[in-house]
This record gives C-alpha cells, sequence and structure tokens, in this order.
C-alpha cells in the first residue's frame, strides 16, 4: 500500500480536481470510475491520461493507503459494499459527499456501518470541482477526528493557493454540506417570490441544517463556517446548480416527477430534503423546510403553500430564529 | 516494575520538553502546586509532614536547577509516585494469595472490621445465590486465555469493588488488578488484604499531570506483563444513580499503550480486550449520599465520600442481610469485550468489523508500517471504546421494580408541576406530594409497558417483576423494598394513597433509567437528548 499515491473513486468535475491537485503535489493516482476504460487511458481529457486505472474500485483500495470517494452520496452504499472487504485499518477515506443517502445516512455513517475504517474526512465549504480543477484556487474545510487523517491528505494533495480549513466537527460538516443542496431547491422555488423570502428561507435552513447538526452530534459554530454559511453562499451563486435548477421548474408548476425528468440526472438536494426530514422525525428535531421540501416533491403541497407555511411558523423572535 | 515506571515517564517528558510540549520545570511547578495546596488542608498526621519534606525539598531546588538536576527531580517525583501507587505489591505474594486465600468478598466483609461486623450478621448472606452471573462469560473466560483483559465495570457503591473481584473469581476469570481510591486502604487490614489481592492506589485527590501520567503508566506496564486489570471508567461511583454515560478515557486509553508495546517488542500475546460489565441492585448502599452530594454540585463537590455508608460496618451488615433476605437479586452482567479500538471481537479474540469480516488491528496504528504511538489518534480511538461501553451499560442494565416505581412517581410529579424548577420541586414536592394509588398504577403501566419494548429490543434487561409481573406487583415490590433500608423509604403508601417521602431519593433511583429517551429528556429534566461525541470526557 503506497503513500506515493492516492486513490480516486469516481469521475466528474471533483475526481478531476483531485488529480490536478495531487499532480501539483507530485502525488500519483489510481483511479477508478464508472465511466473510466476498464484499463489505459482515455484520450477525452488530459487529465485523465495521468490517471492509472483500474477496473475494479476495490484494486484502488488495496493499493492506495488515501482513497478519495467523489461520487454522490445516493452511489455511495453501492460503493462500499464493493471496496468494504479491502478496507483497512490505516485507510484514510475521503469524501465531499454533499447529501444524505435515501436512508438518511451521512457519508461517514455508511463508512463506518460497512467498513473497518475509521479515519475519514468530510471535504466541505464553498468549492466547487471545476474551479479547483481550473484555478486551484479555493477554500475548503477538511474536518476529520482524526488529524492525522488531514495531515495525509494534506501531505497527498495541496498546493499554496488553496486555503485548507481544519476542523474536528465531521458531522457538523457533512450536515452543513448534505443540507445546502436541499436548502438550494426551496431557493429555486422561491426565485419568483424575490431576494427577501428567498433570503429567509436560506436562514431558515441554516437553522435546521444547524439544529440536525447538533442533534446528530455537530457543533453550532460549524454552520457560520465556512463549510455552512459560506458553502450556502457559494451554492446560490452557481448557475449550474442542479439544486437549484429543481427549485426553479417547481415553482413554474412543474410536477415534480416532470422536473426531475428534465434535469436527468439525480438531485441530491431532492434525496436529501426526505431523508433528513425522516431522520429529523426519529429524532425529534423540527425541520419543518425539508419537510416541505419532500411534500412538495410529494405533491402533497404546491411550492407556494410549502413557502408560506414554513415562514409562518415562528414568526416572533423566539428560539427558533436563534442557530439552533 | 517500577524502574521501568519511572523511566518512561521521565523518558516521555524530557521528549516532550525538548519538542513542544511543556518544559520540565513546568512539569515539577505543577505537581509541586498541586500537592502543596492538597497538603494545606490535610489533617496533621506523620504522614503529612513527610510528604511536606518531600516537596518542601523540590521547591527549594527547583529554582536554581540545571537540565540534568530537573530530570533527577523529576525522577524523585515521579518515584514517590509509583511507589505509592504499587505501595507494598509483590507478585509471589498476589500470586499467592488469589490463589490460596477465600475468595475476596468474604475476606473483605471480614475485614473491614470483623468482631463488629459479624456480631451484626448471624451469618454470612449466602451471595452464590443471590448474585446472578448472566451475559459473556464464556466469552470473556475464552479471552482471558488469549490475551490481556481490561474489565470495565460500572460502578455506582464501594460495594462494586468486592462484587466484582468475587465474581470474576467465581467466573473463573484469572486475577485481576485494580486502582483503588485511597480511602479504601484506610483500614490497615482491609488494606493489606486488598493490595495483596490486586488493589493499587488511585489518589483522587492528587490533581497533577505527572501522577496521572505515573498512574496510567504503571498500568500500562502491567497490561502488557500480561496482568488483567479492572478499571472503572466512570471513575467514582455514579453520583446521580444514572447509567455512567460520561466515561474518563484515561487508564482506558492505556490499552492501546499496551498493545503498541506489545507489537514493539513482538510479544507472543500482544491482544488487549476491554470487557463491559454492569453491575446492577435493587437498592443501593450508599444512595442517600451519593445524590445528596450530587444534587450540591452535581457530583462535583467531592470526589472522595471518605464519611458515607460504606465506612459504617453496621450499615453495611444491616444492607446485605435485608436486601438479601427478600431473595433481591444482584446481577452481573458481561457484554461482548472490544479491542482498543471499539471492534467487536469473536470468542478466539479475533477483531470483526461491523459486517463481521476480520480485522489485521495492527494497522490502526501503524505509522510508515511500524507500531507507533499518536495521542490524539490514539484518544479518539479510546473515545470510541467508551462510546461502545457507555452502550453496552445501558443494554446491560437490569432495572428493578424500586427505578421503575421511582420514575412513574417522578413522572407524575414532573407532570403535576410543569413551572418548578429541579431544586425547588426536590425541596418542596410541589403542588401535590402524593398521588392516588390508581394514578400510579396508571404510570406504572405505561412505564412497564416501554422497558418492555426496549427489553424486546435488548436495549435493556429487567428483573423478574418487571418481566412478567403486571403494575401492581412493580409497585408491591418496589415499595417492600423502599421500606427495608434507607432511612426515610423513597415512597411510602399510606392508604389509597402514594407519598414521595424522600424526593433526593426518588430521583436517585429514578435516573437509573435516563439515557432511554423515556421522555425525550432525563429525568432531572437538566439535560436533553445527548449527542455523541460530547459525552466522553479525556481524564
Amino acid at each position: 500500500m503506497s503513500d506515493r499515491e492516492i486513490g480516486l473513486l469516481g469521475g466528474g468535475s471533483l475526481g478531476q480536481a483531485l488529480v490536478r491537485l495531487a499532480q501539483d503535489a507530485g502525488t500519483g493516482v489510481v483511479g477508478w470510475s464508472r465511466s473510466a476504460p476498464s484499463s489505459g487511458a482515455r484520450g477525452d481529457a488530459d487529465w485523465r491520461l495521468t490517471v492509472a486505472w483500474e477496473p475494479d474500485p476495490a484494486a484502488v483500495v488495496e493499493r492506495c493507503r488515501v482513497v478519495c470517494f467523489a461520487v454522490p452520496a445516493h452511489a455511495l452504499p453501492e460503493l462500499i459494499e464493493a471496496v468494504g472487504a479491502a478496507a483497512r485499518g490505516d485507510h484514510v477515506w475521503v469524501h465531499a459527499s454533499k447529501g444524505m443517502t435515501a436512508a438518511g445516512q451521512l457519508a461517514h455513517e455508511v463508512m463506518r456501518q460497512r467498513t473497518c475504517v475509521k479515519q475519514i474526512v468530510a471535504l466541505g465549504g464553498p468549492f466547487s470541482g471545476l474551479e479547483l480543477a481550473r484555478r486551484g484556487q479555493s477554500a475548503l474545510v477538511a474536518a476529520s477526528h482524526f488529524d492525522c487523517a488531514v495531515a495525509a491528505l494534506d501531505a497527498a494533495l495541496f498546493r499554496p493557493r488553496l486555503r485548507l480549513h481544519r476542523s474536528d466537527d465531521l458531522i457538523g460538516v457533512e450536515v452543513a454540506g448534505a443540507l445546502r443542496n436541499a436548502i438550494s431547491v426551496a431557493d429555486g422555488m422561491a426565485e419568483k417570490l424575490g431576494e427577501g423570502i428567498q433570503s429567509a428561507l436560506l436562514a431558515r435552513g441554516l437553522v435546521e441544517s444547524a439544529r440536525l447538526g447538533v442533534a446528530l452530534g455537530g457543533q453550532a459554530g460549524t454552520f457560520v463556517g465556512i463549510a455552512g454559511v459560506g458553502d450556502l453562499l457559494a451554492q446560490r451563486d452557481a448557475a449550474s446548480s442542479r439544486n437549484f435548477a429543481l427549485g426553479q421548474r417547481l415553482g413554474r408548476g412543474e410536477p415534480p416527477a416532470a422536473a426531475l425528468a428534465a434535469i436527468a440526472a439525480p438531485v441530491e438536494g431532492a434525496i436529501t430534503a426526505a431523508a433528513a426530514a425522516s431522520r429529523g422525525r426519529a429524532l425529534g428535531v423540527a425541520l419543518p423546510l425539508m419537510h416541505g421540501i419532500s411534500q412538495v416533491l410529494e405533491q402533497a403541497l404546491t411550492p407556494s403553500e410549502m413557502i408560506e407555511s414554513v415562514l409562518a411558523r415562528d414568526a416572533g423572535l423566539g428560539p427558533s430564529d436563534s442557530l439552533v | 516494575m517500577c524502574v521501568e515506571v519511572v523511566s518512561r515517564v521521565v523518558a516521555s517528558r524530557v521528549a516532550a520538553a525538548t519538542g513542544r510540549g511543556r518544559p520540565l520545570d513546568e512539569v515539577l511547578a505543577d505537581s509541586l502546586f498541586h500537592e502543596q495546596r492538597r497538603l494545606k488542608d490535610e489533617r496533621p498526621s506523620r504522614q503529612r509532614d513527610l510528604e511536606r519534606a518531600h516537596w518542601d525539598g523540590v521547591r527549594r531546588a527547583l529554582p536554581s536547577a540545571s537540565e540534568t538536576d530537573l530530570r533527577e527531580l523529576l525522577e524523585r517525583v515521579a518515584t514517590r509516585y509509583v511507589e505509592e501507587i504499587v505501595g507494598n505489591f509483590d507478585a509471589r505474594i498476589f500470586r499467592f494469595s488469589t490463589r490460596v486465600l477465600p475468595p475476596a468478598l468474604g475476606l473483605l466483609l471480614n475485614a473491614v472490621s470483623p468482631r463488629r461486623l459479624l456480631g451484626q450478621l448471624p451469618r454470612l448472606p449466602d451471595l452464590k445465590r443471590n448474585v446472578i452471573f448472566q451475559g459473556e462469560l464464556d466469552h470473556l473466560r475464552r479471552l482471558a486465555a488469549r490475551g490481556t483483559l481490561i474489565v470495565a465495570p460500572t460502578h455506582q457503591s464501594n460495594m462494586d469493588s468486592i462484587l466484582i473481584g468475587w465474581s470474576l473469581h467465581e467466573i473463573g476469570i484469572p486475577p485481576v488488578l485494580y486502582g483503588a481510591g485511597l480511602n479504601l486502604f484506610a483500614n490497615p487490614v482491609l488494606g493489606f488484604f486488598m493490595r495483596n489481592l490486586g488493589a493499587y492506589t488511585v489518589d483522587r485527590r492528587k490533581k497533577d499531570e505527572l501522577y496521572k501520567e505515573v498512574l496510567k503508566t504503571y498500568a500500562t506496564c502491567t497490561l502488557e506483563l500480561g496482568y488483567h486489570n479492572l478499571f472503572f471508567p466512570g471513575g467514582t461511583r455514579a453520583r446521580s444513580g444514572a447509567v455512567e454515560r460520561k466515561l474518563k478515557l484515561g487508564l482506558l486509553g492505556t490499552g492501546i499503550a499496551a498493545y503498541i508495546h506489545n507489537l514493539r517488542q513482538h510479544r507472543p500475546a500482544p491482544a488487549i480486550f476491554i470487557a463491559p460489565c454492569t453491575l446492577s441492585y435493587q437498592l443501593v448502599l450508599e444512595a442517600e449520599t451519593l445524590i445528596d452530594d450530587w444534587l450540591q454540585e452535581e457530583g462535583k463537590s467531592r470526589f472522595i465520600i471518605s464519611d458515607d455508608e460504606f465506612s459504617r460496618p453496621r450499615r453495611i451488615a444491616q444492607f446485605l442481610s435485608q436486601l438479601l433476605s427478600l431473595d433481591s437479586r444482584i446481577y452481573v452482567t458481561v457484554g461482548r469485550a472490544v479491542d482498543p479500538f471499539g471492534n467487536p471481537v469473536d470468542d478466539d479474540g479475533i477483531s470483526r468489523d461491523p459486517v463481521g469480516r476480520p480485522i489485521e488491528i495492527a494497522r490502526y496504528v501503524a505509522v510508515d508500517g511500524a507500531p507507533a504511538a499518536d495521542p490524539q489518534r490514539d484518544a479518539e480511538y479510546t473515545r470510541e471504546v467508551g462510546q461502545k461501553l457507555a452502550r453496552a451499560y445501558l443494554c446491560d442494565n437490569v432495572v428493578y421494580a424500586t427505578h421503575a416505581l421511582a420514575r412513574a412517581m417522578w413522572r407524575r410529579l414532573r407532570r403535576q408541576n410543569p413551572g418548578l424548577d429541579l431544586f425547588r420541586l426536590l425541596r418542596s414536592g410541589g403542588r401535590e406530594r402524593d398521588v392516588e394509588v390508581r394514578v400510579a398504577l396508571q404510570e406504572i403501566a405505561a412505564l412497564i409497558e416501554q422497558l418492555r419494548g426496549l427489553a424486546a429490543q435488548r436495549r435493556i434487561r429487567l428483573d423478574g417483576v418487571l418481566g412478567d409481573g403486571d403494575a401492581e406487583a412493580v409497585l408491591r415490590d418496589g415499595l417492600r423494598h423502599f421500606a427495608i433500608y434507607h432511612t426515610t423509604p423513597a415512597v411510602q403508601r399510606r392508604g389509597d394513597r402514594l407519598f414521595a417521602v424522600d424526593r433526593n431519593l426518588m430521583l436517585y433511583y429514578a435516573n437509573r433509567l435516563d439515557g432511554y429517551d423515556l421522555d425525550g429528556c432525563d429525568a432531572t429534566g437538566l439535560r436533553p437528548r445527548p449527542g455523541g461525541r460530547t459525552e466522553q470526557r479525556d481524564v
């Protein structure tokens, strides 16, 4: 098992960014992607040429100590199942998952429940794969309970223009990242109602995110930092956000099935809203926005009814308006 | 062993001082400060004079000490600490005592004060009839043959040390070493036998880092030598009566340190196993003192209570004979062991991942391919061990009628007085201090249903009457037990009404059902459902 190579599971823009960052650090990349060729390099993009592709994700995990999972949350359980037998105690598993599984699990919970790996790092904050790949300049949060895991990642990947913030709040960073996608769906729904309403929804979403995070063992402060507010603001500016686009379509009155079909790719915010609402119920945590979004997706509410009901709750200053 | 302990402590401190750790003079000054402050409040004694002279010497030498002098001073202080911890422990006597002497319990009960105690008891209680061993007994026996055990029991009463010592003997586990509070050594006869039955001294009044390090290093060395150890991860007795969820991780962390040393020394059986053990009593000997202490400062005011019920042989005798005369059972429940990284281990001592695959655990401590310590990483692993233990304690906690009755009554009291804070409620009893028996039975029935639901999911264990009796049987059993021992019963029946006579005591027993999310918050109403990581403390 090598420290001079990192593993990459998944392609996409984040995978591309990680490859560039690894190259800059002089680290080799061993990769697997559903769309990658079974061996050799593919000629459609330069970055792919530098990766030693493996036909089997477990082979990547066997070869590398630091392994980056660049796949969406809903694809994680299947991938973890496939590589679980190759997991080792000194592995550092990194993910940038911004969502929950359909069963309401965070990425680290999926990894912990099916493997022996303990050193898990969650990447959070306002970075985008494309931006990272293009300019290598961004700010991100690497959250782990293990300092040595972040150090291993740091040594394998990063370069001076990337600002890496360390955090020990793995849960907080994961929840903040996951719920921001769902909040973005609500943001899109409210687009026609103006920035005031949109901002109010963002604020309510942030509060819900913090509530859920704290109930799961995270720290409230994380949600007012780069991984919380920072990420939320960055997502708002992302014109290409599938989550926002889904919200826009729903806000325009498209039926959920048609809106989802038009986007033609899984929308993490939609999956996460329902999963978070259900997890919140189990924990006794009120998450009206998450619940509302999932009701819109089930056609139990229209977007305007949902927004109205969420904003009508606890309108005055009260405990629900504070961070948690 | 003492020499090895001192040499390791000094080496680690010198290494830290040359790196980014505390300089040696600061380490010594910290010990000097804490010890002088402690001695100032000590009662005059020859021991105090000797200790004062020792620290005066350190104080005089410290300001002008060179690096070599500092090292020597450190050695002197560490040696003193380790000798105090180890006392006159002799491995040969230990082996002889544990083989030849009768089981610890009978011995210690007699040693408390033989004449007075025996005067109170017509016969020593038949513990074999009343103490139930359950859980993973065979698993524990098998692991004891495959590596070194850390037995980690819950801690409610000073009787625990004795009970667990005797229980492990009965279960067939080889003798264990254990840290016992200084107060338990106060009686010279008891102290002698405890020492030679494996107890070493833990002085909780000592607050300096160096002392804690010496203590942990001693425990680590004994584990490396293959001595099974017993730690109470809760630290002191649970003042509130609740099952421990805040565990002290310092001593538990010695499991990893010993494992790493074992790997580096290529020892043939390097494995360390940590086994939870939950002790359950229908009544607790020191309940009144403990809950009062907890309420005063939420348990932080006194680490050592030297004047509680355990210091009064008459109370011990009365407690045991009355408790056991009612056929009350004491449960010793052994849970499945984990490795020092929190993974479950099978009967052969192989660590398993959550889906049952074997794990090569040496990799958890590998740095560049070789086993090495990393304090932050290892503390995190130990935190996970703490979480696993805390979970096992809740699942293996046996609930009795006393707990159910107290909780049901407490629930009712809180509902009747929604605006009243905990302390006012305890002081005043609220608007209505008594409850109609009919209403109380409804509360008990509802609680029984909840508890049986939890038991079906193996999240708790129930004593006889709670498992198969109705609300009336639970009420009867609870009242009968409350009536027999405590000066004032927690709950008493007068006609068709139930009275919360000693509300503090009632809270103590009600607290035993905290942690199961029965009411959305703890019995006190002070703490909402806890989050994950914040539940553990580092020391």
